[in-house]
């Protein structure tokens, strides 16, 4: 009987394969290393704004925050006359719970952001409200109504929230050895440290439980303690940034990796809770920046502390039909959804964003779409739309968003509060449709936001303008906007020297935008002003100068896909075509759906002859591209024409004898390879043959063939015995030449309409009636010769035209004699031409 | 319901450990009952 599929996903908020990769080289995360092992890892893409509400119900729905509703940290109250942490009652799509409640499918949720209040699926919900507790020992803290689902399970879980004053040194000195030196009258560090630990205990402890003592189908625990961790202690991790004082450095500096290494522990945990046939996820929304651009002093705007998210977070999974041991690319957060839903055969929304990550599966089922799960009738596990619970008004999360500077502490005049709440819910929305590049919808939000009048900050919302008049090169407006910030920004803090230098180039002020860009960089040197000079030097045709500022904006931020894909435009325009394949396709690891990545892989492609993949890479940047990517569909006929004329050859050779050497002569049947095998014996050179095939009609001074070349593909371990001598190989069997040796191959060159001629002569068939198939399977055979000799190292090759060695016999015998680098009879090799032979020509 | 692993016997003090939290619902109890059976114990002894 087949195993009933399950799924557990873990969220680990902002881990990143940065801190990761050296703590598992280290064997310091050994649960994940398990999982890795035995499935598959690889970057997640996150999206813009990189909040991690709206990630994390991306995740949970395929959909982008435009549609699922969930568009930043708060949300207003239903009767728009106060603010609140957000809450489920945001998100107005279907979750995967939803549709799994609908299909008879059991779920269990624990702290997933947000859930609160919990819907009454089938299965269990613990709300991300459950770990919240008052940080006062002596405050009770009763679990409210709409907390858990169902409700008869709060006596069950009551006692599994660990309370921060639970915290002891036996819990505290391994992430923190040097607490006893802490100032705690004026460092909050240990009161942040023993909440945010209290929180995810907490949260672990349910989810074991509920792992213990339930049954289910799909699981998803979300965890925010590396997040959290890092919003409070990145700050001191090593490297040592220049003012963090040595004293507070040598405190906290291992707090990160300990941080890790307790997820760890708990993943640990958690995979001893499961079976053997359920498909273990492990996912960040994004990554943490651990480098020279964490952010110390965090600008005064709302969700600042966002800034120090990365674009990258981590994915790894593995199960019973998962691949192993394999990186994967290109996913991202809107794939999670499909997927999962794809590993329960149940079918995709076409209203979803994300797509089916097939490539993770070992065994690929085909994908099943229905138009959309928000349409279908029946019972979702969902709120009933009236269903209002007072217990929203949630203080301590709120408090603990103000905590991490995610949101300001409310004014006092509500009104205040409301008001900006709006506007920042209205703005996050804006900017989800410009990271989806969709200006036409972002515009009118952000018009309509630069109206507002104080207290709001409508500085932002100009920002916005004026790079999306900069995107839709509308360039006057983008200098209006410019100025209006100006205006508004007495003191200059904000940085428009991108969008300054951008303006001065739609003025063809080339020289005026480099100066810019270069005093910009001189001043704060980082990726994007290194990138943006490349760009320019891109425009004034100095490609090794934009070269060196690309790979410089690289050494900044090695994960950037925009960086790899302009270093591979000026790789190609420096003809570096290898190295810019690479780095085309390192920006397609990271990014998969970006169409100039796949035409600059095309370009480099083409320029190192690999026509077909060339084709595909076009083929691909024209599909990806929202409008008609007009240069990938010229570069497709381009290519298209260059696939249907003939190949080019090209000998490669340094003529000069290699010890021990193998002479073959190939090329394809009936294009005189028995001819240059006489001529090479007659000339000196042995033949490797066991004389089976008699001479015959077709060929009357006989084939000088060898059996065993017949099966080459299946046993090449005789090949020594064809050292310095000559052996003749049909051109399909030549890439099963074993590289341990030298070749020379002396490629036989024949008009293809006389070579499939002269075949159709030799077995009988009518000369008249031309096998277009057989003709087309011999030109690819000869493309493939040519792209096997330039890659293999061992391998020299020239190519001999049987006219030439008919008609220009002395010619041709001197070139391979060169070639072949011994001396040898000419007189006798040029004896051998009987042009009589040369019979099916037109 | 998920297959139940064996845990291996750990020494449970009443300052409790990583380990134990690691462990989830199981550890945390674990190390509360220890807590309170020291408590109770201290309790105990400053009757005497």
């Amino acid at each position: 009987m087949k195993k009933k599929s399950k799924v557990l996903l873990i969220g680990w908020d902002a881990a990143d394969w940065k801190i990761i990769g050296p703590l598992l080289a280290k064997g310091q995360m050994p649960a994940l290393k398990k999982l890795i092992d035995k499935g598959v890892y690889g970057n997640m893409a996150t999206m813009n704004p990189p909040y991690s509400p709206m990630l994390w119900s991306t995740v949970a729905t395929g959909k982008t925050p435009d549609k699922h509703g969930v568009l930043g940290f708060l949300e207003l109250m239903p009767d728009l006359k106060g603010i609140r942490p957000v809450t489920v009652s945001s998100r107005k799509s279907r979750a995967l719970w939803n549709i799994f409640h609908n299909q008879g499918l059991k779920s269990n949720l624990v702290g997933w952001w947000p859930s609160f209040p919990a819907e009454p699926i089938n299965g269990v919900i613990v709300t991300d409200k459950f770990q919240k507790v008052n940080i006062n020992p002596n405050v009770k803290n009763p679990i409210v109504e709409g907390t858990i689902h169902p409700n008869s399970l709060v006596k069950d879980l009551y006692d599994l929230r660990l309370h921060p004053s639970e915290i002891t040194e036996a819990h505290i000195l391994p992430f923190i050895p040097k607490a006893g030196k802490i100032d705690q009258e004026k460092d909050q560090g240990l009161q942040t440290f023993a909440k945010v630990m209290a929180e995810n205990v907490s949260l672990h402890a349910a989810a074991t439980n509920l792992m213990r003592t339930t049954e289910w189908d799909f699981m998803g625990v979300y965890f925010d303690f590396i997040d959290h961790f890092c919003h409070a202690f990145m700050k001191f991790h090593p490297p040592k940034l220049a003012p963090i004082p040595q004293e507070l450095y040598e405190i906290y500096n291992e707090c990160i990796f300990s941080a890790y290494r307790f997820q760890d522990m708990m993943l640990g945990r958690m995979l001893d809770l499961v079976d053997d046939d359920t498909t273990v996820i492990v996912m960040s929304d994004h990554g943490y920046e651990s480098g020279n651009k964490r952010i110390l002093k965090m600008p005064k705007y709302q969700a600042a502390p966002s800034l120090e998210h990365r674009q990258f977070g981590i994915f790894v999974a593995a199960g019973p039909n998962i691949k192993k041991n394999e990186k994967i690319f290109g996913l991202g957060l809107v794939d999670v959804a499909p997927t999962i839903l794809h590993m329960f055969d149940l079918p995709i929304g076409k209203d979803m964003d994300g797509k089916i990550a097939l490539d993770i599966f070992e065994e690929v089922k085909p994908p099943q779409f229905i138009d959309s799960w928000e349409t279908i009738e029946g019972d979702f596990g969902e709120h009933l739309k009236h269903d209002n619970n007072d217990q929203l008004n949630d203080q301590e999360a709120m408090q603990q968003l103000i905590d991490l500077g995610y949101i300001d502490r409310p004014d006092e005049k509500i009104e205040v509060s409301i008001l900006k709440t709006k506007c920042d819910l209205k703005h996050n929305l804006a900017r989800v449709y410009l990271g989806k590049k969709e200006y036409k919808h972002a515009k009118p939000i952000l018009l309509e936001l630069i109206q507002e009048k104080e207290p709001v900050d409508i500085i932002p919302y100009f920002m916005d303008l004026l790079s999306i008049s900069i995107e839709e090169q509308e360039f006057d407006k983008a200098e209006s906007y410019l100025n209006e910030l100006r205006t508004r920004d007495k003191k200059f803090e904000i940085n428009t020297y991108f969008a300054e230098a951008k303006i001065l180039l739609s003025k063809n002020k080339v020289t005026e935008a480099l100066e810019l860009l270069t005093k910009a960089k001189n001043r704060k040197p980082n990726g994007e002003v290194w990138f943006q000079i490349g760009k320019i030097y891109i425009r004034l045709n100095r490609f090794e100068n934009a070269k060196e500022a690309f790979e410089t904006a690289l050494e900044f931020e090695i994960d950037n896909a925009r960086y790899h894909q302009a270093l591979a435009v000026a790789l190609n325009r420096t003809n570096q075509f290898e190295e810019a394949a690479e780095h085309a396709l390192t920006a397609i690891e990271l990014i998969k759906y970006f169409p100039e990545a796949h035409y600059t892989l095309g370009e480099a492609l083409e320029k190192l002859g690999d026509m077909e993949n060339a084709k595909k890479a076009y083929e691909t940047a024209a599909a990806l591209k929202p409008k008609t990517h007009h240069r990938a569909e010229k570069a497709i006929e381009n290519i298209q024409e260059k696939l249907e004329t003939p190949v080019e050859f090209k000998d490669k050779s340094d003529f000069k004898y290699r010890k021990d050497q193998i002479v073959i002569v190939s090329g394809l049947p009936r294009s005189g390879t028995s001819l240059m095998m006489q001529m090479l014996d007659k000339g000196g050179l042995e033949a490797l043959t066991d004389s089976n095939r008699q001479a015959d009609e077709s060929n009357p001074r006989g084939y000088l063939e060898y059996d065993p070349v017949m099966a080459l593909h299946k046993d090449n371990s005789w090949l020594d015995k064809a050292q310095n001598k000559s052996l003749k190989v049909v051109a399909p069997l030549l890439k099963f030449l074993d590289p341990k040796f030298r070749y020379k191959v002396i490629f036989m060159n024949r008009d293809l309409n006389e070579v499939v001629k002269s075949q159709q002569k030799m077995i009988g068939r009518d000369v008249e009636t031309f096998p277009v198939k057989l003709f087309e399977t011999y030109k690819k055979h000869l493309k493939q010769v040519e792209d096997w000799k330039d890659k293999e190292p061992s391998v020299e090759l020239i190519y001999v035209d049987y006219k030439d060695a008919l008609n220009d016999t002395n010619t041709a015998v001197k070139k391979v004699i060169s070639f072949i680098g011994k001396e040898m009879n000419e007189e006798d090799m040029e004896s051998c031409v009987d042009k009589t032979l040369y019979r099916n020509k037109n | 319901m998920s297959k139940e692993s064996k845990i291996k016997p750990i020494e449970i003090t009443e300052k409790g450990s990583l380990g134990l939290l690691a462990l989830g619902d199981v550890g945390l109890r674990a190390w509360r009952q220890v807590k309170k059976e020291a408590r109770q114990k201290r309790e105990d002894e400053e009757k005497k």
